[in-house]
């Protein structure tokens, strides 16, 4: 089973943060020896972070190629919104932006790079959440919800997505302004392998409960993400992709 | 307290809601073997341990009136009353029932595998008013069935059809599966329905067994002469 992680931490202003991340080849794909079809990607400059998640569509040929150049499209998004090229409160030329550039990548049919993408923007003053299709973005600063939870309308296989006819109102982007003296700010991005498993009435409780234990470095907390992904391989046959952001003010 | 606390505990369902035809043209042996049928493929589906899923059944039945016969349920939890054949055939009403249903997330999660509808009947649809030799794309204009067709979660669901007899309308069929790689099934009488619901137990299991249980059904049907398998 192949399994792919990031780990990092680092500073941004006055806060330490951790990123975890993971994505695991779902047993479907293992047993027909597919690649996994799901990309994530973490970026840092000087102004923060940008964590993302795609989850190619399973149906599609290139859906691997099409969640790769989802996140290089939003890791481009990132660095021309640092220039300032682009707005960060512009949500239409975003949504816009996205499309275009990712569609620009694309040789032959589009449909067949169909992928969903989530992803989160996050300095000290403001976060920029968004994405479209299923999988879900778990939000909290100092414990207030500013989830993107989940959107699916139809069953565990079907989805919205990065494809050719693109439905614009379904690809949601929200900027949360941080409040000045805000302590604590986590968010979680999963692939619907993942979160499809959360019950929906403990999603912030686990979000709250994961970051926790990774800012307090508790032990072996990196095995238990894993192990825990990895016991999700029995419930469904899905790729499953997950990254955790979590940042505190210093002491 | 640990990661494993905040997952779902049940697996994923895999719904099959089936339309029963029970008008009063399907007294006698015709409604004893849907019955038999039926029961047996609960039962063997109830048979079936897969981690990764849990098959449910639900029954909607049209005759003397359209009814929930059986809510949709995990099979193991199913206890099947005998249906009963009487009345006429509101086929339309039927599909506004199921389509319900199936829109309803309450009854089916956004968690679960693509649902399966199934239909049985031996004969015309009594609240369609168009002609009774009309045709697939005449159907398909039929509103109960544009409405099934055009519903955000019931459109994607797998449709599979059974006509009793001759009287059974195979272009209303088609046009219910409206899929051109998935047959209906007409059976010159009563004694196709065992081997109809054999074929959509096998078919069921088949899916939650394969790599993806989304993955549309591959198997043919087995059990029918060739003139009783229409593409």
């Amino acid at each position: 089973m192949s399994i792919t992680t990031i780990f990092e931490k680092g500073k941004i202003g006055n806060f330490d943060y951790k990123v975890i991340g993971l994505s695991m080849t779902g047993l479907s794909h293992v047993k027909n020896e597919i690649e996994n079809q799901d990309s994530f990607g973490f970026h840092k400059n000087s102004n923060g972070v940008l964590i993302a998640v795609a989850d190619g569509v399973g149906s599609c040929v290139k859906s691997k190629a099409g969640s790769i150049y989802a996140i290089e499209t939003i890791k481009t998004l990132y660095d021309i919104i640092e220039n300032g090229e682009i707005r960060v409160y512009a949500n239409t030329k975003i949504k816009k932006f996205i499309i275009s550039k990712w569609k620009s990548k694309l040789e032959g049919p589009i449909r067949d790079y169909s992928t969903t993408l989530k992803f989160a923007i996050i300095s000290i003053s403001n976060i920029l959440l968004g994405g479209i299709g299923d999988g879900e973005i778990f939000a909290t600063i100092d414990n207030v919800d500013y989830s993107l939870q989940n959107n699916v309308e139809f069953f565990s296989n079907i989805t919205y997505s990065l494809t050719d006819d693109i439905d614009e109102d379904k690809f949601e982007i929200i900027k949360v302004d941080l409040p000045t003296d805000f302590k604590v700010l986590n968010i979680f991005i999963g692939t619907d392998g993942i979160t499809c498993e959360l019950q929906s009435s403990k999603k912030i409780e686990f979000l709250n409960y994961l970051s926790k234990k990774v800012r307090n470095n508790e032990d072996n907390y990196e095995v238990d993400i894993i192990n825990w992904t990895s016991s999700l391989q029995e419930k469904n046959g899905d790729d499953k992709t997950m990254i955790l952001f979590t940042m505190e003010r210093s002491t | 307290m640990g990661l494993n606390d905040f997952t779902v505990k049940e697996a994923r369902p895999l719904p099959v809601l089936i339309l029963a035809d029970v008008s009063g043209s399907m007294q006698g042996e015709k409604i004893k073997l849907l019955n038999t049928s039926i029961r047996e493929m609960v039962s063997s589906l109830a048979s079936i341990d897969d981690v990764r899923g849990r098959f449910q059944v639900g029954i909607v039945t049209f005759g003397e009136e359209v009814k929930i016969h059986q809510h949709l349920a995990n099979v193991d939890t199913i206890k099947l009353t005998e249906m009963n054949a009487a009345g006429k055939t509101p086929m339309g009403e039927a599909f506004g029932v199921i389509t319900s249903i199936i829109e309803d997330k309450n009854q089916i999660s956004s968690r679960a595998y693509t649902p399966t509808i199934v239909l049985v009947s031996d004969g015309l649809p009594t609240d369609y008013y168009g002609s009774s030799n009309s045709t697939v794309n005449e159907y398909l204009e039929w509103e109960a069935l544009k409405l099934l067709h055009t519903s955000p979660r019931a459109s994607k669901c797998l449709r599979l059809a059974m006509g009793i007899g001759t009287d059974a309308d195979i272009n209303m069929l088609k046009a219910f599966i409206n899929n051109p790689t998935v047959p209906v099934i007409q059976s010159k009488d009563a004694t196709g329905i065992s081997n109809f619901f054999k074929w959509v137990t096998m078919s069921t299991l088949s899916r939650m067994s394969s790599a993806d249980p989304n993955a549309p059904i591959s198997m043919l049907p087995v059990g029918f002469e060739q003139d009783e398998i229409i593409l």
